[in-house]
């Protein structure tokens, strides 16, 4: 499988093949992402055309000096706030998402009440806290990727998750006296012996 | 050393609701031709606008060519 920046370099020599790897690749992630930000398939679907397009158009001038990957997701992510402008925002009802008295937690979180109050505490968080956990949690990217596809230094993406982590295990604490699995990041980690 | 894990915000992704469609073959499949038709259709209009511009311009050159001789009292 040839790597993405091989891709790159045969797409701006003009060969559509290589590009229609390129989106072959990325589509599902980018779908799933743009998703999370319009909130329906059919929007995000016109997101992520939108954004190959915008990519096709603008190789020549993408230089390499971030992943395709992290360009393309920068793309989509800001073609899909530009559709949310304009669009009247959609909230839950906190009142009709009560949390049950049951302490089987696996079972709260089957019921889908829990899952709506999660989301909307997820979608209260400020925007750029609540893009780092997205793509940290949701896209698996390194903070390194988080930095360029959201512009900032290294240090920010990383400060701009921790905060956002703290605050949704401050909620979540508050509720449910839950603890939260922070994925690959030591310092967060609780662990136990075996 | 286990790490504990009681709780973990992936359970939480919007864009499950999504996997379904995202798992069909066909749908990713349709997707995926109907993104490569937009970019070869824009592609192509924008090269058939770029090529009607610069016609367009070449066919002006002669017609300022002769007013400017004209104005000129050339002949």
């Amino acid at each position: 499988m040839e790597a993405d920046h091989v891709l790159v370099e045969r797409a701006k020599q003009g060969e559509l093949k290589a590009f229609s790897e390129l989106v072959y690749r990325h589509q599902k992630s980018l779908l799933r992402l743009a998703y999370r930000v319009v909130g329906d398939l059919e929007t995000a679907q016109d997101v992520v055309q939108e954004s190959f397009m915008k990519a096709y158009q603008k190789i020549s001038a993408f230089e390499g000096r971030s992943a395709f990957k992290s360009w393309i997701f920068q793309i989509t992510l800001n073609t899909a706030k530009n559709k949310l402008r304009g669009r009247r925002p959609e909230f839950v009802d906190i009142e009709k998402a009560s949390l049950s008295d049951k302490t089987n937690l696996e079972a709260d979180l089957m019921s889908g009440d829990l899952k709506i109050l999660v989301q909307t505490e997820i979608n209260r968080l400020p925007d750029r806290q609540r893009m780092a956990l997205s793509l940290r949690i949701f896209d698996d990217l390194s903070f390194a990727e988080i930095a360029e596809v959201m512009k900032c230094p290294y240090d920010t993406a990383k400060a701009n998750y921790r905060h956002a982590l703290i605050k949704m295990r401050q909620y979540l604490g508050e509720q449910q006296g839950m603890q939260l699995y922070l994925k690959d990041n030591q310092v967060e980690h609780q662990e136990v012996d075996a | 050393m286990k790490k504990k894990r009681c709780f973990d915000l992936k359970a939480f992704d919007p864009a499950a609701s999504i996997e379904s469609r995202l798992a069909d073959p066909e749908f990713m499949h349709d997707f995926h031709a109907q993104t490569m038709a937009k970019i070869i259709l824009t592609e192509q209009m924008r090269a058939r606008t770029q090529h009607s511009q610069e016609h367009a311009i070449s066919l002006e050159r002669p017609v300022e060519d002769q007013d400017v001789s004209q104005a000129f009292g050339k002949r």
